[in-house]
């Protein structure tokens, strides 16, 4: 079996995400929906309901009122934002154990995607140019493909650098070169198989080379400038943490204001902690996602 | 040399490790402490050791300018170099350090994604510290600065050394 193929492979042994996450997604967009009969799929279970509940009376999900039921927080913050938050309950699991190969120590993948996730909305909403909800997924989303190819790149670390160093290229060169395949690929794969939108998955796709992109829209230049900033500040350090390129192409479509780059990270600074603290302590509550697989 | 900036040995010896984050900084006069401050890109570290007190201070800052937000820089002072280099020069002077006897030293600033990365917030970062210290009537006495590499650095408040670690080496500074 080529490498290519083997990595594939273990993109379909990486659990399916519950099915709640995807009437969720279903019903996003439905006028008709009931509110109350869709609070029931998430209510089956009660340390998902607990944790959803944690996040939206959060500092930056929440609002004033506090929200005491799931019916509640769909009338409050939107049928989207409690997608987004179901999905981040049950991704995050997946990202807790070290990440081998690119060197993330436990947490770290999961704090590069939650401020990824934040910068990326706040860009969306600063720029006005994309649908905030999409950008924070896609910034959350975006590095997932690490979870499957940390393996690979652990065995082939030194064929890696040896091809970078060789080239010229960047990190997510040398995957593509070593393995046939990078991580962004990996991901969208993922994404793919996790029945995300499409505009999502292109945007995790391209993420490394917007320029590479044959159909761009905004939200793929808002994921890729968000990453390069969570980088540069260093949330979520691993070792190939440097070793991209910057892709000017992005700052150009998106006519990028003077100071957004210091607004964003500001804004991303004061938030992020409280975000980290609660997954954590959501993370120590359970291990493993109870989710039941409903419908 | 042993390596200083290593958890498990410093506890060894009865070292405490104080880790600094993003947008923060401390200070303080105990022997035992060794401040370090991880992951340094783009973002600035600067510390500051008065050698006769013993006092010290590490504090690592994000941007360099306040006036993008002066909301947060009053929550958060230490996010910004124009407004946390002041904050840690107060922090240590009200320890009792002594103002000509300040050792300052920076390391971080640097352009992590490499010289097409168009925001230049490191070497923002870098030329702040300089108007700062020139207004507090300070030099700089060593820096580690600019470059593409991430760096981790620690100020060892026994010693008063100043340690960079770079790819996992470790050097004075």
């Amino acid at each position: 079996m080529s490498l290519k193929r083997e990595i594939l492979a273990k993109v379909h042994a990486v659990p399916p995400l519950p099915e709640v996450v995807f009437k969720l997604q279903k019903y996003c967009n439905d006028p008709n929906v009931s509110y109350a009969e869709l609070a029931k799929v998430i209510e089956v279970d009660p340390g998902l309901t607990t944790s959803l509940l944690r996040l939206a009376n959060s500092a930056y999900f929440g609002c004033e009122q506090s929200i005491g039921s799931v019916q509640y927080a769909m009338t409050r913050l939107g049928l989207k934002r409690v997608y987004q938050i179901v999905l981040a309950v049950c991704v995050a699991p997946m990202t807790r154990k070290p990440i081998r190969g690119y060197d993330l120590a436990p947490a770290m993948l999961w704090q590069h995607a939650i401020a990824t996730a934040m910068a990326s909305e706040y860009l969306a909403q600063e720029l006005g140019s994309t649908e905030p909800a999409d950008a924070f997924t896609a910034g959350m989303l975006h590095d997932m493909g690490k979870i499957v190819l940390g393996n690979f790149v652990d065995v082939d670390m030194d064929k890696i650098r040896q091809l970078m160093d060789q080239n010229g290229i960047p990190f997510d060169e040398a995957e593509r070169e070593a393995f046939g395949t990078d991580h962004a690929s990996v991901a969208a794969s993922l994404l793919q198989r996790w029945q995300i939108p499409a505009r999502i998955v292109t945007a995790v796709r391209y993420h490394h080379h917007p320029s590479a992109c044959p159909d761009p829209e905004p939200l793929l230049d808002i994921v890729h400038i968000a990453d390069v900033l969570c980088r540069d500040v260093g949330w979520g350090m691993g070792a190939d943490a440097l070793l991209y390129r910057f892709d000017p192409t992005s700052a150009e479509r998106l006519a990028l204001p003077p100071d957004i780059a210091e607004q964003t990270m500001a804004e991303v600074s004061l938030g992020l902690e409280g975000m980290m603290e609660i997954f954590q302590s959501l993370g120590a509550a359970r291990e493993q996602p109870r989710v039941q697989p409903v419908g | 040399m042993n390596a200083l900036i290593d958890v498990a040995q410093a506890q060894k010896s009865g070292r405490a490790i104080v880790a600094v984050d993003i947008s923060s900084m401390a200070a303080a006069a105990d022997p035992t402490q060794i401040l370090v401050t991880y992951s340094l890109g783009s973002c600035l570290g600067v510390t500051v050791f008065d050698p006769e007190t013993g006092v010290g201070g590490l504090i690592h800052c994000m941007l360099p300018l306040s006036k993008i937000d002066p909301r947060k820089a009053a929550a958060r002072p230490a996010m910004f170099v124009d407004t946390g280099v002041p904050a840690l020069l107060q922090a240590v002077y009200d320890l009792g350090a002594n103002r000509r006897n300040l050792l300052v030293k920076a390391a971080g600033g640097g352009s992590p994604l490499g010289p097409d990365e168009i925001f230049k917030i490191g070497q923002r970062n870098f030329e702040v510290l300089g108007k700062v210290l020139w207004k507090n009537g300070l030099d700089l006495r060593a820096q580690c600065v600019g470059g593409s590499q991430a760096r981790t650095l620690a100020l060892d408040l026994q010693s008063g050394r100043t340690i960079v670690r770079t790819d996992g080496k470790e050097s004075e500074l």
